[in-house]
């Protein structure tokens, strides 16, 4: 744990989970362990991790190999990339989330799909 | 999905018809790899609504970006705001869907062109965008939070209770605000509400 007087710069990896109160601002990497970011955190670094759970304030992009979840107190501005993100109402975020499996098969968008069709049916 | 048996309560958060909603799903229907511009604040309800079809979606949230509604001074004026860096999209990003949900009311008449011109740049040929255009005399003094009920309902979570004049946009008006655009349809929904599917002229 990050205690809330602990303030960080540089690169934080290791093996094992991490919870963050004070102020971290670098990298965070830990792929195989869940990284939580508490109501104190102050994070400005971009954080790989296999679960990820805002509850502070991040700026930075989160990468969740599993799940990330932004809590109802979280203020979060980066992008997201994650197969799971749950979103708390009253979370405050700002950015992308993308949420596309890792082995994504090439999909049409559908706009360049409509374009090459006729109008779509009116609802009655 | 049944809307009254939604967690959302309807004496807190209204649920209304929408079929504007509905016929941007009926076009969205088979898609999975579309991507949505938001320019509400997230919410997950929304967020897991979409995910169906877009695996990616970009949450804007002018609601708190902009001063809305604009301050007194700013709001005589069509200032040219930094969209890009208010919108804080990624360079060459491009989507297929753009929600403005009710923000075309609450942002001046000559700052709407500016960023509709914007939004053009960022349309996928054929992108379409949603908006609420309000018809009644008077409005909410702030911009409603719209939360997706299901394919056809969405719920309002007001964020004031005070009301202001409605700009009440007239066809023409919206013809020179979505200049690039033109309309694939429009619904006007008892509650005073004019639902707009805009499609962007954008080529490829």
């Amino acid at each position: 744990m990050i205690g809330s007087t602990i303030s960080i710069k540089g690169d934080l990896s290791g093996e094992e989970d991490l919870l963050i109160e004070g102020r971290v601002e670098g990298k965070i990497e830990l792929r195989r362990h869940s990284v939580t970011v508490g109501k104190n955190g102050h994070v400005k670094a971009d954080i790989y991790g296999k679960s990820i759970n805002i509850e502070g304030e991040v700026q930075g992009n989160l990468y969740g190999e599993e799940q990330l979840v932004l809590r109802q107190s979280s203020t979060v501005r980066g992008n997201i990339i994650s197969p799971r993100v749950t979103l708390e109402d009253g979370a405050n975020f700002k950015g992308s989330i993308d949420m596309s499996p890792k082995d994504k098969a090439a999909g049409e968008a559908p706009a360049a799909a409509a374009a090459a069709k006729s109008a779509a049916p009116k609802v009655p | 999905m049944n809307p009254t048996s939604s967690s959302v309560s309807k004496a807190d958060h209204p649920v209304y018809r929408s079929l504007g909603l509905k016929e941007l799903c009926q076009r969205l229907e088979g898609s999975t790899g579309c991507s949505i511009l938001d320019l509400g604040p997230a919410r997950g309800a929304n967020l897991a609504f979409w995910s169906r079809f877009s695996p990616s979606i970009h949450v804007a949230d002018l609601y708190t970006s902009m001063p809305l509604p604009p301050k007194p001074e700013d709001d005589t004026q069509g200032l040219p705001w930094n969209w890009v860096d208010i919108l804080g999209v990624s360079p060459g990003a491009q989507f297929d869907v753009v929600l403005t949900w009710d923000l075309f009311n609450y942002i001046h008449a000559d700052t709407l062109p500016h960023l509709t011109r914007h939004l053009r740049t960022l349309c996928r040929p054929a992108g379409l965008v949603f908006s609420l255009l309000f018809d009644m005399h008077e409005m909410k003094a702030a911009p409603t939070v719209y939360r997706i009920v299901d394919d056809e309902h969405l719920a309002y979570e007001f964020r004031t209770q005070e009301q202001k004049p409605c700009p009440r946009h007239q066809p023409r008006d919206v013809t020179r605000i979505m200049q690039g655009f033109r309309t694939a349809n429009s619904f006007l929904l008892r509650h005073g509400v004019l639902e707009y599917l805009f499609l962007s002229d954008a080529q490829m």
